[in-house]
């Protein structure tokens, strides 16, 4: 069973979850996670490298994550994170306890349907 | 802007829009507060850099010269708190801890408070890495402690016997005054009681006290030995301002002459009051007997201090004129003085000065006005004063006294001079170990170098690393010397008197041992540092094809002057060794198996003259009927037992010559049965008879050299000795064998024996045994104090034992020599070793090789072998070479060898290839098990 969460915990855990679900998708390098959480937020939320970086180091520490070294011709070399198998499985405990969030909020914040 | 910015701007940007070194330095710069080891912080410099390039560029921002970079950092710089804060949270706890390495090349250095705490992360390091290999740490640090102790004991018995400040008052205010006669071999000697009372009254000084050594019997309740004792004049302790232990000490009061205003009392030395009277509180007060008759205890003397002349320990201080009148003989006077003649003849000089200037006053002034009084002497009292100066010599300059002083600096430099060899040894291997160390962690020095770390910063890094080994060589050097200390303490050498030497370390052992520890690890640490720290990225890379061949170079030097050292100390042992083994076996021209004996004077306890005849007659009685006695002898002394008689004599035919031209005899008394007792043969003629001994006739036995030297070619026995010409001379009625007299090295020596006198206090009586298992000298003193329970005993034991004192300095040297000859031999062994042992793992690849491309084991084991041997084989070379330069110093005191005695020489080196070949052998073996699979996939 998922436990509720804290309120420091969901603000951290909420910026964890968007870079999981990003990096579940296929590998990516860090620019282009912070990129695309902007993109797909329509700019609502916005990262910059340097928030962003110490978040992807502790899911790397925490063995989430994985990143290499990766030098594709014509392009530099950078680094590129994919999700290991034990951050899939926090990945899908985390979107499990994000639906549990978000359905508690909408039954109390939507209108009944009459 | 100059020239070189501009220059570094255009090359950057030509080259590659956004260099990589240009923003990973820049990151660096905004990450300077990051804790965590190189490599993390590398890691995630480089990853930032990445991404904050790709950022910046996305947005268009203008990133092409440094002072760009870096303004669009500095504007995101209130993100890199946060930044800083974050990672620090993330990071390993132990890796933060040690962080302070990498992070001081820009941040750490700046303040002390940054360098102690770096310093402190470098010790932490440190420890680590030591403990990561403890066996190697354990032996490195034995052989550290061996090197630093053996110094640090050598220095602490030194430093107690002869650098020790004394424990007086001012002792800068304090002078020696010595009594001086030009060209005499003895320039600076005693001075006479009515001299010293002059200087006593000059200006110049507050105060002159004076003191002489004697040796007495120390009588107490049943028991009673012969000890040091010093007589003291009455403000001896004041004027030094030596205080009481317990008691009172001796005081001066008003006496204008203080020889003696203190009656029958004496003091004793805190030695003296904790083995002979167990400490007891209620020993002031206490009556013993000195030369038997009784005297107070009035004081005991602090433990710090022991008299004015180092090395000799009095155990009891007596006032002058107490102990002259119980007939104690100031070892500085020759022949028998009344106490009159002693205290006012100035031809008489026996006694030791010391002065304490007046106020305000140089030593060269007060010895200036001390010259006024000699000179003023020399007028005045020109038949004794005539040739005689004063010179006064400041306290701490003299060791013992001028005249021995030098000789004690001598072999003093060269006792620590010889354990600062094993030192030396020790830190080779030290160095070694460092070295070997710092390379196996080339990469990591590699990549702090190319991360920007200084130099000097890797350098302090290995050289804490070598100051933490030194400290804990230190402190277990120094619990080597308290031990060595503590053994020496109770170390008493029985020679006529029991000499014993109070070895207490003091601070100045300590920081002795601090510095020279401290020297070896910066000496020892430094070379590898440096070495390791020259180390670049790019060879570090080739390093894995090739092998480090300056490194091999300076430990292969290091190994080759470990075995040189090493074959030096052995051949002394080896010397010193065989001289003991000549000694033991010189021919001493006496059978002495089942021979004991006993030293006597019991003169000096008060016995008047028919009481010595009752009792040696009683004791001779007493002992030949013991069991297992055949005879009972008595000599004046025995040879070989440190007494030496001289007196001038020459056949009677030359009896008209000038005495002075006369030679010189050793001369000794004896009965009539010491011939046989002591098994010397009797060649012509005969001993004493009982009849010559009672009328003490005019006759005497000389020895065969005697014999050749007077009346070469003829024979000897009947023929007349003259030995002074006022007197009747002595007809000869024997000639005996040859033996040694004064020492076992000596030459031929004549010997003349006179007919021992009933009266003779001073004796040695000896007896011959049917089974040497009973010679002992148990059964002397329990006869003797059958007798007089409180007679003192000089010395007891079989023939031997009361002439071991002659082989006494070659079995000190051949200890001396020979402990440190097998320390040097085993930490060479354990040095080559090492060497050898990382040479294997360094060519596992090529041996691999070479047994995969089927090379037999004995070649593979010679390959090893050859590069081990031929070390010790230059080192052997350079040693023995070194040796056969410096063994001549020690021929004065080697026995029927030569301080380049071959076979010793021989024996050495094949020992010293023996112990190599072992230590070469192991590491062979050990690149037998090599597996070629391994070796080829290795790297």
């Amino acid at each position: 069973m998922t436990k509720p969460y804290t309120d420091r915990e969901r603000k951290k855990g909420t910026a964890d979850l968007l870079v999981l679900a990003l990096v579940g998708e296929r590998q990516r390098h860090g620019y282009e996670i912070a990129k695309l959480i902007e993109q797909r937020s329509g700019g609502s939320l916005v990262f910059q490298v340097a928030s962003l970086y110490p978040l992807l180091y502790r899911l790397e520490k925490k063995g989430l994550i994985s990143g290499r070294w990766v030098e594709k011709a014509g392009e530099r070399r950078r680094r590129f994170y994919r999700l290991t198998a034990k951050g899939k499985r926090f990945l899908g405990e985390e979107r499990q306890r994000w639906r549990e969030f978000v359905e508690a909020v909408e039954r109390i914040t939507e209108p009944e349907l009459a | 802007m100059n020239d070189d910015s501009r220059t570094f701007t255009q090359d950057a940007s030509s080259q590659a829009p956004h260099d990589v070194a240009l923003w990973r330095g820049a990151v660096r710069k905004e990450l300077a507060a990051l804790p965590g080891p190189a490599q993390e912080r590398s890691r995630i410099e480089d990853e930032l850099a990445q991404m904050l390039r790709d950022e910046a560029e996305a947005g268009g921002i203008e990133c092409q010269s440094p002072t760009a970079v870096e303004s669009w950092l500095a504007s995101q710089r209130h993100r890199f708190e946060t930044l800083v804060a974050e990672l620090v949270n993330s990071l390993p706890q132990d890796e933060v801890e040690a962080s302070a390495l990498a992070s001081a090349p820009t941040a750490g250095m700046g303040t002390g408070f940054a360098i102690l705490s770096g310093i402190q992360a470098d010790l932490k390091v440190a420890l680590r890495a030591l403990l990561k290999r403890p066996a190697l740490t354990a032996v490195i640090l034995a052989t550290l402690v061996l090197g630093i102790g053996l110094n640090s004991a050598v220095f602490s018995i030194l430093n107690s016997v002869l650098f020790k400040p004394m424990a007086v008052v001012q002792p800068e205010q304090l002078m020696r005054i010595y009594s001086v006669v030009p060209n005499d071999f003895v320039l600076e000697g005693p001075s006479a009681a009515p001299d010293l009372m002059d200087l006593r009254s000059s200006e110049a000084v507050a105060d002159l006290a004076a003191h002489a050594l004697t040796f007495s019997a120390l009588s107490i309740d049943e028991s009673a030995e012969i000890v040091v004792a010093e007589m003291v004049t009455d403000n001896f302790f004041e004027l030094l301002g030596v205080p009481p232990l317990r008691g009172r000490l001796f005081a001066s009061g008003d006496q204008t002459v203080p020889y003696g205003s203190e009656g029958d009392t004496l003091v004793i030395s805190a030695a003296a009051w904790g083995r002979l009277f167990d400490s007891d509180p209620d020993v002031v007060g206490r009556v013993v007997r000195l030369n038997g008759h009784p005297l107070e205890i009035v004081g005991v003397v602090p433990a710090d201090f022991r008299g004015l002349l180092r090395g000799l320990e009095p155990a009891v201080w007596v006032p002058v004129s107490t102990a002259l009148r119980i007939g104690a003989t100031p070892s500085t006077n020759s022949g028998t003085a009344t106490m009159e003649s002693l205290l006012e003849d100035r031809g008489r000089r026996w006694l030791w000065g010391v002065a304490r200037l007046a106020d305000g006053l140089s030593a060269d002034q007060a010895g200036a006005e001390m010259e006024n009084i000699a000179a003023a002497l020399k007028a005045e009292f020109p038949d004794t004063n005539d040739d005689r100066d004063v010179s006064i010599i400041p306290l701490s300059n003299v060791k013992v006294m001028p005249a021995f002083d030098s000789s004690i600096d001598t072999v003093s430099a060269v006792l620590l001079g010889l354990v600062f060899l094993v030192l030396l040894i020790a830190s080779a291997n030290l160095a070694n170990l460092l070295l070997a160390r710092a390379l196996a962690r080339r990469g990591e020095m590699a990549t702090r170098l190319s991360l920007g770390a200084s130099r000097s910063r890797i350098v302090r890094q290995l050289l804490v690393e070598s100051l933490l080994l030194a400290a804990l060589g230190a402190a277990g050097g120094l619990m080597v010397a308290y031990l060595a200390s503590w053994l020496m303490s109770r170390v008493r050498i029985d020679m006529v008197v029991p000499l014993q030497v109070s070895v207490s370390p003091d601070l100045r052992v300590v920081v002795f041992t601090v510095l020279i520890a401290t020297l070896t690890a910066v000496l020892f640490g430094l070379v590898p540092a440096i070495e390791a720290s020259r180390t670049d990225l790019a060879s570090v890379m080739k390093e894995s094809a090739g092998r480090g061949g300056r490194r091999m170079r300076f430990q292969s030097t290091m190994v080759a002057l470990q075995v040189a050292f090493s074959v030096v100390l052995l051949i002394f042992a080896g010397l010193a060794l065989r001289s003991v083994v000549n000694a033991t076996n010189i021919n001493t021209g006496m059978q002495t198996a089942g021979v004991a004996g006993i030293m006597l004077a019991p003169e000096s306890q008060g016995y008047e003259e028919t009481e010595v005849v009752g009792f040696y007659e009683e004791l001779h009685r007493r002992i030949e009927a013991s069991p297992g006695v055949q005879r009972v002898s008595s000599a004046s002394h025995l040879p070989l037992s440190l007494f030496i008689n001289t007196n001038p004599a020459v056949p009677s035919r030359r009896a008209g010559e000038d005495q002075d031209t006369w030679p010189q005899v050793d001369t000794g008394s004896v009965d009539d049965a010491y011939f046989d007792v002591l098994g010397i043969p009797m060649l012509r003629g005969r001993a004493f008879t009982q009849g010559e001994l009672d009328q003490e006739a005019r006759v005497v036995v000389i020895n065969q050299t005697l014999a050749e030297k007077f009346w070469p070619g003829e024979e000897a026995v009947g023929e007349l000795l003259v030995t002074n010409p006022e007197s009747d001379p002595y007809r000869v009625v024997g000639v005996v064998g040859n033996g040694k007299y004064r020492t076992l090295g000596e030459e031929a020596r004549s010997f003349a024996y006179f007919p021992l006198r009933a009266n003779t206090s001073m004796r040695t009586v000896v007896a011959r045994f049917d089974r040497p298992q009973q010679a002992t000298g148990r059964l002397f003193e329990d006869l003797a104090h059958g007798i007089d329970p409180h007679l003192a005993i000089a010395n007891s034991g079989s023939v031997e034992e009361l002439t071991s004192s002659s082989v006494l300095i070659p079995k000190i040297a051949a200890a001396v020599f020979g402990v440190l000859g097998l320390v040097g031999l085993l930490l060479s062994a354990i040095g080559l070793f090492g060497v050898l042992a990382y040479s294997v793992s360094q060519r596992t690849h090529e041996i691999g090789l070479r047994i995969a491309m089927g090379a037999s084991r004995g070649r593979v084991m010679a390959l090893v072998a050859r590069r081990g041997l031929t070390l010790v084989g230059f080192g052997v070379a350079l040693g023995t070479a070194v040796a056969v330069g410096v063994t001549r110093f020690l021929s004065a005191m080697l026995y029927g060898i030569s301080a380049t005695d071959g076979l010793t020489f021989v024996l050495v080196v094949v020992v010293l290839l023996a112990v190599a070949l072992i230590a070469t052998l192991v590491p062979a073996r050990a690149a037998l098990r090599v597996s070629p699979t391994e070796a080829l996939r290795y790297e």
